[in-house]
């Protein structure tokens, strides 16, 4: 039987350890934003991996990178070729030694923020939306955040407080149903988050204004 | 009568007023704010601008919150009546949400109300539309 599950409960460092300690031969699936990334173990120890464009321990590295993303350990399948020969201890400490050197680029910055959002009860999702509302980095793939036209609204929400200020709108809270989004801008960008409907926008405001602050 | 109720939502602390609309945005009766009602219905036609770009979605907008730093403003929509409060900050929010969702579900049940925003129901998109909007909006929708 397969074991599925999300990024965000069990770490990678997580899995990675507990299939090599229990001297596990199979393959390990992570799906994020439709990007797959793929690790194999061979009695123990990594010795297969794939995140497009990288394969073997570059691939390790950067799949080490993701805060979330849903993954599917399958037993007993063998990796088609052996690209790693590292001991899967020495990888981890590699890969996390990376990691906290890695340069500020701005898809670890948002990875970082995505991390600290999630962490936050009640929030589901995050989109990095840039000025013109296109989607540059998700927690999950949906469309949503493209027909939702969040620079609109942005707008008319600026513009409608006029009589009583003209400072920028600091944060928006939409309930949509059962959904209740919080926009906000973020430099010359724009954060979406999801919510759950029974998380109160001016209770969880605060969190997510020190999680965006904190990068 | 409505306007009692729209006195509820005033006595909470840091309100500043708040006024009904119907779904085109005519001012239907307000309550503290002292800005013109040309202001108010403006106020009104962007927060259902927003409310027209969720329309067709499976869920349209029920309520938005703005948050400025010396300003929150709460728009609620039930029943082809959008009530507005216009806030000093999020003070006790709790408590205001809850009487402004017990206020306009008092303030739907006003004959005069009721017949006055039913008569105003109009396809919300017509909001959307050009010669509603200035160039930088019609521009911003045409990029959907």
């Amino acid at each position: 039987m397969a074991l599925i599950g999300n990024l965000k409960d069990i770490k990678l460092p997580s899995l990675i350890q507990l299939n090599c300690m229990e001297h596990n031969t199979a393959k390990l699936t992570i799906e994020r934003a439709g990007r797959f990334g793929f690790v194999y173990f061979e009695n123990g120890q990594v010795s297969h991996a794939e995140f497009d464009p990288y394969i073997g321990e570059e691939a390790v590295y950067k799949l080490l990178g993701l805060v979330d993303g849903r993954f599917k350990v399958e037993s007993d399948v063998r990796p088609p070729v052996r690209t790693i020969h590292t001991s899967w201890s020495n990888l981890l400490l590699e890969g996390m030694h990376k990691l906290d050197h890695a340069q500020d680029d701005g898809e670890n910055i948002y990875n970082k923020m995505f991390e600290r959002l999630l962490t936050i009860r009640g929030v589901n999702m995050v989109w990095v939306l840039d000025a013109e509302g296109q989607t540059i980095f998700s927690t999950d793939q949906k469309e949503m955040a493209q027909t939702l036209n969040v620079v609109f609204i942005a707008l008319q929400a600026e513009r409608l407080a006029r009589p009583f200020s003209r400072q920028p709108v600091r944060f928006i809270s939409l309930l949509l149903g059962d959904r209740r989004l919080i926009i906000t801008s973020y430099h010359h960008e724009y954060i979406m988050i999801e919510l759950d409907k029974k998380t109160k926008s001016d209770t969880v405001i605060p969190l997510i204004r020190r999680a965006i602050g904190k990068i | 009568m409505v306007e009692r109720w729209l006195r509820e939502i005033q006595n909470l602390p840091s309100v500043k007023g708040t006024f009904i609309t119907t779904m085109r945005g005519a001012v239907l009766e307000s309550y503290g704010l002292e800005i013109e009602e040309q202001d108010m219905q403006n106020m009104a036609i962007r927060l259902l601008r927003i409310h027209a770009l969720t329309w067709e979605a499976e869920n349209p907008l029920t309520e938005i919150e703005l948050y400025w730093k010396n300003l929150f403003i709460v728009g609620k929509i039930s029943q082809n009546i959008l009530l507005v409060t216009v806030c000093d900050s999020p003070q006790v929010v709790a408590l205001l949400r809850i009487t402004i969702n017990v206020s306009l579900s008092h303030i739907v049940q006003e004959k005069k109300i009721y017949k006055k925003a039913k008569s105003h129901v109009t396809d919300p998109s017509h909001l959307l539309r050009k010669g509603q909007l200035d160039e930088n909006e019609t521009k911003l929708l045409a990029k959907r």
